[in-house]
């Protein structure tokens, strides 16, 4: 709940930011707002083609953890962190390889790309050393798994998000 | 001692399976391959010379069950066919305990007991599993099919222990046991064919230290070993008197992994000491290298294109030596394959693939196929398919 309130309030201030800077005198700005502004219409004709909306890394709402640097993110995604903080254990959970979202968020997210997690799973569950993630079929399963699933993690495009997961950010290094 | 370890692994692993309905931290997971090939020149894993083979498939499906986030329990069976080299008869790939104390994200420490994989470069656990391959056969120079059931596991413990800093990941393991022997293709391998005495594993190392950065796009590693085997001959009537033989592999290992393509390349040095069989002792060094090439296309579809060298004796790299003293051909001495291929990953649990080797020399070529030394080329090509199925 908290956490949607802040994105809204953040939203709000950029916006008003914005239009405090249109209504500035400054010519130059006004020229590169307006290039934004064809950025934006560019990026929302991309997004409503590839539906290609903000990913978020979600966590069910037991989960203390609000912030994860990337090496942890990486390792918790890659199956070799196996208990967060407090003991609980990890319950990851990622869609089909080759879905674009699952693609994306390797990318986006974790930095690294969708093969190399794979691999790096298939070499924990054919060397009997590690386990896979489970995987789910769709975006709707993976909201309700994470949701239901104490001390899961999993990650939702933003249209996806409700009140009932928390996000977790990739803290900056 | 080394069914000590086996069967405890597995004594505990039975009994603590049965006293409990099956937890949802149980993941069972398994594959299978089928991989025609038509061969010129020699036969490989059948009677492909010439003709079709259907001889050569994988199969393996495995379980494992964490109790607790500290503990993973699993086990592999696998099953070989590649025409005289293996039989196809089921086996215990690995069956272990692994105990990890620590963890934490800077540190992991641990220890696994039972039939543990061999950590020797980046492929040698994984070999028989198709998806975590780029191509059909594996860089034989590395991890050659002659002797490869001594090289994939041990009855050993492991330990190992992950370290992660600033500057990457440190991956470090290291297996004290006993290297599994006793499939037909090991004695042929070593000796020269399959005498009527016993081979057994002596209490061996093996180890590996890799180093990943940035999430894995670079690869480094270092893998090594101390392995050896004694042959103990049945009686008098044997006509090989008792003796030992020590490997002393050395493997480098690099990679580059980038968004569309991968860079590949490993390489090293293998020592081979023999011991008795009524001869001088001998020390061989033996060297092996290969670079790959491997683009993506899509996610789907990826080619790739490697060079790969073997040479049985390093100060006889042409063989010409061996043939004077032999009187065989120098070209069994040593093989370059020059590969390529393509891969369709049609869905995560199906890929087919396409192979064609280029090969100039015999040195890693499973003899047990090409019984006739006066029938084996010099210059001989692989075409394979495969085809191969995951859950």
């Amino acid at each position: 709940m908290a956490d949607t309130f802040f994105r809204h309030r953040y939203r709000r201030q950029r916006r008003l930011e914005c239009m405090r800077i249109e209504r500035g005198h400054f010519p130059f700005l006004r020229l590169a707002l307006g290039a934004r502004r064809i950025g934006q219409v560019v990026l929302f004709l991309t997004s409503v083609v590839t539906h290609a909306a903000a990913l978020e890394i979600t966590a069910n709402q037991d989960v203390g953890v609000r912030e994860l640097d990337l090496t942890t993110a990486r390792l918790i995604f890659g199956m070799r962190l196996l208990k967060w903080p407090d003991g609980t254990p990890v319950r990851v959970f990622v869609l089909e390889g080759d879905s674009d979202i699952h693609q994306r968020f390797a990318k986006e997210k974790l930095q690294v790309f969708a093969y190399q997690l794979q691999q790096a799973w298939d070499r924990l569950v054919f060397s009997g050393t590690g386990q896979a993630p489970n995987q789910v079929a769709t975006v709707e399963e993976m909201r309700k798994r994470v949701t239901m699933t104490p001390g899961a993690i999993g990650y939702l495009p933003d249209d996806y998000l409700r009140d009932d997961v928390s996000i977790i950010e990739i803290k900056a290094q | 001692m080394k069914h000590g370890i086996l069967l405890l692994g597995l004594g505990l692993m039975t009994s603590v399976s049965l006293a409990t309905e099956i937890p949802k931290s149980v993941q069972v997971h398994g594959f299978a391959a089928l991989n025609p090939l038509v061969t010129t020149g020699n036969n490989l894993f059948g009677q492909s010379k010439d003709e079709l083979s259907l001889d050569f498939w994988e199969l393996g499906v495995n379980g494992s069950w964490r109790p607790q986030q500290d503990f993973l329990i699993s086990a592999q069976l696998t099953s070989r066919k590649a025409g005289e080299n293996d039989d196809g008869k089921v086996r215990l790939d690995y069956g272990l305990i692994d105990y990890s104390p620590i963890s934490t994200p800077t540190l992991k420490v641990g220890v696994r007991g039972g039939r543990v994989l061999n950590p020797l470069g980046f492929f040698n656990e994984t070999r028989d599993v198709a998806f975590t391959r780029s191509s059909i056969l594996l860089p034989q120079s590395i991890y050659f099919d002659r002797t490869r059931d001594f090289s994939l596991a041990s009855d050993a413990i492991q330990f190992y222990s992950d370290i992660r800093s600033d500057i990457g990941d440190f991956y470090f393991q290291a297996n004290i046991g006993y290297p599994r022997t006793g499939a037909v293709g090991v004695e042929q391998a070593l000796l020269g064919r399959d005498f009527p005495g016993r081979l057994d594993s002596n209490l061996s190392f093996l180890g590996r230290l890799l180093y990943e950065r940035d999430g894995g796009r670079w690869r480094l590693g270092m893998s090594g070993g101390h392995v050896g085997v004694s042959y103990d001959p049945d009686g008098l009537s044997d006509p090989l008197p008792s003796g030992e033989i020590l490997f002393k592999p050395l493997i480098f290992s690099i990679q580059y992994n980038a968004e569309h393509f991968s860079l590949t390349s490993e390489f090293g040095p293998r020592a081979f000491n023999t011991k008795g069989f009524g001869r001088a002792r001998s020390q061989t060094v033996g060297e092996s290298m290969y670079v790959e090439g491997l683009y993506r296309f899509t996610p789907r579809w990826e080619g790739f294109l490697r060079y790969d060298v073997l040479f049985s004796d390093r100060d006889d790299r042409d063989g010409k030596q061996y043939q004077a003293t032999t009187g065989l051909p120098s070209y069994f001495r040593y093989a370059k394959d020059l590969t390529a291929g393509v891969t369709w990953r049609f869905k995560q649990w199906g890929l087919a693939r396409l192979e064609y080797h280029y090969v100039n020399g015999i040195a890693w070529l499973p003899l047990e196929d090409n019984p006739n030394p006066s029938d084996i080329s010099r210059y001989w090509s692989i075409f394979g398919l495969q085809f191969a199925v995951r859950f």
